[in-house]
């Protein structure tokens, strides 16, 4: 690739371009389903492909093709120039910050690779851990899913980058439906490890479906919560999906320099109470590793918001030229036929120093909201309302943590919630998923997000 | 551009020499032409992309393996592995065989020459046409994101049992936000349009549509909890009965027991007025085709007819399950097993029309745009969605906008003693049609 990559180079100086890189990548992903006690599925895939983006006089052109020989790159370089030349007559000319040319090599440590295990071992334990899941005659339906993917990545440029790495996930997926007295409900949660299928010597599959099953029951058979605006305790997952649609969004830098965003010009002004500090960091246990962004720029951790003051955003190269400050590492593509655009990585609350009784004691009436068995989150950016679906929740009456309720949906305007946060937890969680990520501009990524128990006086519970 | 069957057919004679039962390979190329927005023009893109997609059936054990690389020794690799992956799996008693009978429908206003041809300078003109038009409704507003996407694609499908076919589309997509700012208040919103021919969408009206919705909502403001009557404008429709069916009536879930229509074939599961129909074929429908990804003609299926549910959508697999007939709704990619989905899900118009709804709403709740809408429940219906575009309407009159609050029922419910009035508006999100209803009361969720 390196020495097509010089004749590139060569050619696009040529043509009369000022700055070429160049993303090969090749992504390997499995899932293995069971359904019902049966095998039901086995995917398997492979993509490779090479996306180059040539800069000509201050704007971009960018051009992909999954297959490689020399002769067709060439031809991608062409295409990307010819974009780049033809773009001066609407494009805005972009300034892209100065960086550091790194070259480096970074992996994740993998004790037995996933790929490698044999179809049938996989099958058979996928089989084995959906059977287990069906523990009454209550439950109507179960799925689990074992999930692979290997990304390899190389990033080469005209400024001397050349960083290669390659992130493996392993994790396993699993949903229950519960069906009793004729009442419906779906409870699902996945577990992803960064590493290979080591994960499930540790990782006690059996016991997190049954859970998942029993959650499921309890649910069909719990009241709903109530409609209104109530106090609560959410838990790392909850949180973290919060920061990272209804916050973590809003700082992204290209958001900010379109002026979309809620916290556009906030910079050192108070957008949260003062226990709250909020970071991005590209590596932190639990986390999707992020050692450099798809501009080879090196992700270190971003403090976003410390103590309540918004401290920082989220910058790619030519967004932190924008709004005058230091690329954070955070221009990120899907993959090879994709532009890095600015995304998180992963992004948390950082712990306190209130144990989870702590922050449940002082709610004469509210509710305990959970992750766990919801799914997804919607924002709007500009505005910065919010709406999630969160697991099957409990009461919090005089302090204690009473009965369990239905699944239940949060809204809020993110500003106001993270205002009427009054305590923030000590244990601290993040977590990623090979089964699923974050979207934007049509592109999905892998991101990472969690935090501490956190106690928020107000939020909109909606009736389900 | 390569030939697709071309290599179809030697997959198929290589995977022949592995003595596997049954073989099908399913080929795509595709071609697009991007431009992404943020505030201005941002970057133009161009992709490539092909796939090979190979399925091998061995005594009933079914392997499906998928690849971009469509060299021939890769090719070669990717019906090894998946002759590998059918050893690994269980035989399947419910899979009978591949589609034997190949069929086509005729069908037209899928394939754009204009698309096909797209030159980069056309995008950049209507790109152009976004952003002026939203600053020329009303000097407050700013552009602030949005795409445009033009592609052409190419499918070929070949079996073992002979069928060897190859089908073309083109797609547009169009999608673009902008933020109004007045008065020290801001407010922003957005519009989106998808189609299968560039004339059919009008770049100026969608900017004008986002423009026109961000400048509305400016003074929005949260009301109380109660209980309203809602009027559902057609994109909501259209993304609630996407949601509500667009994974309940293919045959795979319901036969997998997640389906709540499960067992309610020719029962009253909406009122009278309510029409369900899968159209495979619509003129220019956005999932239209000619035959599906197993080589199955498309079709019109009913499956609401005036509130009596008529049946469900079939692949090969869970037709022959049933002894029943592909209905033509088998959609896969290359990577993945066929599997039954709708392809233009149409809720039918009614006669009224939208302003005619508004006019006999005494108080209620129009819902232009929300967010969080596809976070509900098809199994159990419990529906909820927070509203970023909405306005109380007061004595047939568009009042003030709101905003923050949360709407929220039951749509299996609402369907059937709900609606009270069904518009002649209809519109599309993705391959959902569907118009403007009025539904006679919801739970808003706001201050209490």
């Amino acid at each position: 690739m390196e020495e097509i990559f010089d004749k590139i180079v060569e050619k696009g100086f040529q043509l009369g371009a000022e700055y070429i890189d160049m993303r090969y990548q090749e992504v390997k992903s499995e899932i293995v389903v069971s359904e019902n006690g049966k095998f039901s599925r086995y995917e398997s895939e492979a993509a490779r492909g090479v996306g180059i983006t040539a800069i000509v006089d201050g704007i971009p052109g960018f051009a992909s093709t999954t297959i490689i020989n020399p002769d067709i790159l060439l031809e991608v370089l062409n295409e990307a120039v010819k974009i780049a030349k033809t773009s001066t007559r609407l494009v805005n000319k972009k300034v892209y910050a100065e960086i550091e040319p790194y070259t480096d090599k970074k992996t994740v440590s993998v004790k037995i690779d996933p790929l490698e295990v044999s179809p049938n071992e996989k099958v058979s334990f996928v089989v084995d851990v959906n059977k287990a899941s069906i523990i009454s005659n209550e439950i109507n339906s179960v799925s689990t899913t074992l999930g692979v993917e290997e990304d390899q990545r190389l990033f080469l440029s005209s400024e001397g980058a050349n960083i290669k790495t390659k992130v493996v996930l392993t994790g396993l997926r699993h949903y229950s439906v519960a069906r009793v007295n004729g009442v419906m409900e779906r409870v699902r949660d996945a577990e992803t490890f960064v590493g290979g299928y080591e994960f499930f010597k540790e990782f006690n599959a059996e016991e997190f479906v049954t859970d998942l099953s029993k959650l499921a029951i309890d649910a069909a058979k719990a009241k709903p919560a109530n409609p209104g605006t109530y106090p609560v305790v959410a838990d790392p997952d909850i949180i973290g999906l919060i920061l990272h649609e209804a916050f973590g969004h809003a700082s992204e830098g290209d958001l900010v320099a379109s002026k979309e965003s809620i916290l556009c010009g906030k910079l050192g002004e108070k957008v949260a109470s003062e226990y709250v500090t909020i970071a991005d960091n590209g590596i932190v246990e639990g986390g999707y590793p992020v050692w450099y962004d798809d501009q080879g720029v090196k992700k270190l951790k971003t403090v976003i918001v410390k103590e309540g003051i918004l401290d920082g955003y989220l910058l790619s190269r030519e967004t932190a030229s924008d709004l005058g400050l230091e690329p954070t590492g955070n221009a990120r593509a899907q993959d090879f036929e994709n532009v890095p655009i600015v995304r998180q990585t992963n992004y948390y609350m950082e712990p306190g120093d209130h144990s989870f009784e702590e922050l449940v004691e002082d709610i004469d009436f509210g509710y305990y909201i959970k992750g766990r068995g919801g799914g997804g989150g919607q924002v709007d950016v500009g505005v910065g309302s919010f709406i999630f679906n969160a697991g099957p929740s409990y009461v919090i009456e005089k302090g204690e943590i009473k009965e369990l309720v239905k699944s239940v949906s949060i809204s809020g305007l993110v500003l106001e919630t993270l205002k009427s946060v009054d305590a923030v937890g000590k244990d601290f969680k993040v977590t990623t998923s090979v089964f699923g990520g974050c979207g934007k501009s049509a592109q999905r990524v892998r991101v990472g997000h969690g935090g501490p128990f956190v106690r928020i006086r107000k939020m909109i519970i909606g009736g389900r | 551009m390569i030939d697709l069957l071309e290599i179809g057919g030697k997959a198929l004679s290589f995977a022949e020499k592995l003595n596997v039962s049954e073989v099908e390979v399913y080929l795509v190329q595709n071609t697009s032409k991007s431009c992404l927005l943020s505030g201005k023009i941002d970057v133009v893109k161009s992709n490539v992309a092909s796939g090979i997609g190979v399925r091998v059936i061995i005594n009933k054990k079914i392997g499906v393996y998928g690849n971009t690389n469509l060299e021939e020794n890769e090719v070669e690799k990717a019906v090894e592995k998946a002759v590998k992956i059918a050893k690994a799996s269980d035989p399947d008693p419910d899979f009978r065989e591949l589609n034997k009978k190949f069929g086509k429908s005729s069908v037209s206003g899928i394939y754009d020459r204009e698309i096909a041809e797209m030159d980069i300078e056309k995008i950049f003109d209507a790109a152009d046409t976004l952003i002026t038009s939203s600053i020329d409704y009303n000097e407050i507003v700013q552009p602030t994101r949005g795409i445009i996407e033009t592609s052409t694609w190419k499918v070929a499908i070949c079996n073992s049992h002979g069928i060897e076919a190859e089908r073309e589309g083109t797609g547009v997509v169009t999608w673009f936000r902008c933020k109004a700012k007045d008065r020290g208040k801001e407010a922003s919103a957005g519009e989106s349009k998808q189609a299968r021919r560039w004339k059919d969408i009008d770049f100026s009206e969608v900017a004008t549509s986002a423009a026109s919705k961000a400048v509305s909502i400016l003074d929005a403001t949260m009301i109380k909890n109660q209980k309203l009557p809602v009027i559902w404008h057609n994109k909501f429709t259209a993304s609630m009965v996407d949601i509500m069916f667009g994974t309940t009536v293919d045959a795979y879930s319901v036969q997998k027991g997640r389906s709540p229509w499960k067992d309610k074939v020719g029962q009253q599961i909406a009122s009278e007025d309510f029409n369900l129909i899968d159209d495979g074929v619509m003129e220019a429908g956005l999932r239209t085709r000619a035959f599906d990804d197993e080589g199955v003609a498309t079709r019109k299926t009913p499956i609401i007819e005036k509130g009596e549910l008529k049946g469900f959508l079939y692949d090969t697999y869970t037709a022959n399950k049933e002894g029943a007939e592909s209905t033509g709704n088998a959609f896969r990619t290359y990577r993945s097993n066929p599997l039954p989905a709708p392809s233009n899900l149409i809720l039918k118009p009614g006669n009224a029309k939208r302003e005619e709804i508004i006019e006999e709403t005494r108080k209620g709740l129009l819902v232009v745009d929300v967010i969080g809408e596809w976070l509900s429940n098809p199994i159990s219906g419990e529906m909820s969605a927070t509203v970023v575009v909405g306005y109380l309407v007061e004595n047939g009159e568009i009042k003030k906008p709101v905003k923050g609050i949360m709407v929220s029922g039951n749509f299996h419910q609402i369907i059937k003693d709900g609606i009270e009035l069904i518009g002649n508006d209809i519109t599309n999100v993705g391959g959902v049609y569907a118009p403007t209803i009025k539904v006679s009361e919801m739970t808003i969720a706001g201050k209490s």
